[in-house]
């Protein structure tokens, strides 16, 4: 990558202010890993709940009654 | 690309509504909605359990719990079942708190409505309602629950939390 090892350093630190990475420290190495956590409040945040969810639902009734009418 | 539940223009701060038109006759939607959750709750998004969820339950009385199931067996509320009246109604609690824990005080409503509408259709509408129940925290939450998919608005949104935890953090 053309970044420095500082820029990736800094933009890391970031994503773990806003929680969607976690560090852990080992020796002089920092390694980062998605937090999961903040990664599902991110989704949630995005996707509307309700919307999502009764979206999903009308998909499922759907194939249902297609189901029930073929047979 | 699914379609976008209809929101109501009704502004409650305690309540979010929604409504959704399903090519459904209301005795499959009732099924659908009531017997074969598992099958179409977002459970990777939607669940509050450690374990990767695979099953959302209702058990189909007044008093039910509703559950959902992890990989590992494990159970977590959500809530349990305040009125059951097959096809038409139903009334669930919504136990889950602003920290996604289970908490049988907390005490949110849900009411679904599966409304025939015309041959092999059915109307349904829900209110999510009692979001005072959620104190402090319940403009987060109603945004939570009732935000519909403007991308650019969102991501706006997004960026301004993650900045404000960005600055909060350090």
């Amino acid at each position: 990558m053309r970044v420095t090892r500082s820029a990736v350093s800094q933009h890391l630190q970031v994503l773990r202010a806003a929680g969607l990475v976690m560090v852990k420290a080992d020796g002089t190495r920092r390694l980062y890993q998605v937090d999961r956590r903040g990664i599902e409040a991110l989704r949630r945040w995005l996707d509307g709940f309700w919307d999502e969810t009764l979206g999903a639902f009308k998909e499922a009734a759907e194939r249902a009654a297609t189901k029930v009418r073929k047979s | 690309m699914m379609a976008e539940p209809i929101t109501s223009t009704v502004s409650d701060p305690n309540s979010v509504r929604k409504v959704i038109d399903v090519e459904a006759p209301q005795r499959v939607a009732w099924r659908v909605f009531t017997e074969q959750m598992g099958t179409w709750w977002p459970l990777a998004m939607y669940k509050i359990g450690k374990a990767n969820a695979v099953d959302a339950i209702i058990e189909p009385r007044l008093g039910g719990r509703w559950y959902e199931r992890g990989e590992d067996g494990s159970t977590c509320d959500w809530g349990r079942v305040l009125a059951w009246q097959p096809h038409d109604r139903l009334v669930l609690s919504w136990d889950v708190t602003a920290d996604w824990q289970y908490d049988p005080d907390l005490q949110t409503e849900i009411e679904i409505r599966f409304i025939p509408d015309g041959e092999g259709r059915t109307r349904v509408e829900l209110e999510h309602r009692r979001l005072d129940r959620y104190g402090d925290r319940r403009d987060e939450m109603r945004t939570i629950f009732d935000k519909t998919g403007d991308w650019g608005r969102l991501l706006a949104g997004f960026a301004e939390v993650a900045a404000t935890s960005a600055k909060a953090a350090t």
